[in-house]
């Protein structure tokens, strides 16, 4: 039964991935294979991990607002 | 008169009693409160809590809890939660813990359905929710790599010595998720069809 388990979560990482990717955005494709590697090979913590990823996106949003706005 | 020592013994009885429900809750509280991203994304984050921290339940514990979630109705932290406040603290216990899990989620669905309908078209609320969904789908893998390193080797870690290969949980993982993508199966049917697989055989 474990194996269905497994194979349950899988199809919903597909379907996930899926949509992720369709954001063509830089840092949504890097934080998927960084937060997993930093989950599962290096252990850290994953209350941090779900903070630094909304530091960062809050960082981007507001570098590209800027390079949007110095374009005018 | 009664004896001092047996009510002392109560007392302190009553106290452990107490602390351990009190120990639920406040876990389950910050397990609900960075449960981001849906049921399978905070399966990583209850298994840090329950099974290294706190050592509730042992990790074969844990992945079979998983596996019952996913016949049961509610979602897994809820399932989780009264599971191991069951076990910890008994009923009370299982309140506790559940209410725990669930109280963040009420309160912040309410706030933030009050938030967003104010602020939809703000670009740094729309990036973060965007970026935490991203980053759940790396805890998800995670989550996802330990339950098959589980299921297809016996082990929860790359320990490589202690790996043990199980061919038929491979070919039931293959063909499950074949079926899952082509044919679009019901979850719950396909637990029930690999569990009296897993039975036949293991047994």
């Amino acid at each position: 039964m474990e194996a269905g388990v497994a194979a349950i979560i899988v199809d919903l990482l597909i379907d996930m991935s899926r949509v992720i990717l369709k954001e063509n955005n830089a840092l949504m494709t890097f934080l998927p294979i960084a937060v997993f590697t930093a989950s599962f090979i290096f252990n850290i913590n994953v209350l941090l991990l779900i903070l630094l990823s909304a530091v960062l996106c809050l960082i981007q949003t507001y570098l590209t607002k800027k390079k949007r706005s110095g374009f005018r | 008169m009664s004896d001092p020592n047996v009510f002392n013994e109560e007392k302190k009885e009553w106290f452990s009693l107490n602390k351990a429900t009190m120990t639920l809750f406040l876990v389950f509280l910050q397990i609900g409160t960075f449960s981001i991203g849906g049921g399978y994304a905070i399966i990583p984050l209850i298994h840090g809590q329950v099974v290294h921290a706190y050592q509730w339940l042992t990790l074969q514990e844990y992945t079979d809890i998983i596996t019952i979630s996913q016949m049961t109705h509610g979602p897994l932290v809820v399932n989780t939660a009264s599971f191991v406040g069951i076990r910890i603290g008994g009923i009370t216990g299982s309140i506790a813990a559940t209410f725990g899990s669930i109280l963040p989620g009420t309160l912040s669905s309410i706030f933030l359905y009050r938030f967003f309908t104010k602020h939809q078209n703000i670009d740094f609320v729309a990036n973060v929710l965007k970026g935490l969904q991203a980053s759940s789908l790396g805890l998800i893998v995670s989550a996802a790599a330990t339950i098959i390193l589980l299921s297809f080797f016996g082990v929860s870690s790359l320990d490589f010595e202690q790996m043990d290969g199980n061919i038929v949980a491979v070919i039931l993982f293959a063909a499950s998720l074949f079926v899952l993508r082509k044919y679009k199966i019901n979850p719950i049917m396909l637990l029930l069809i690999t569990g009296v697989i897993g039975l036949l055989l293991y047994s």
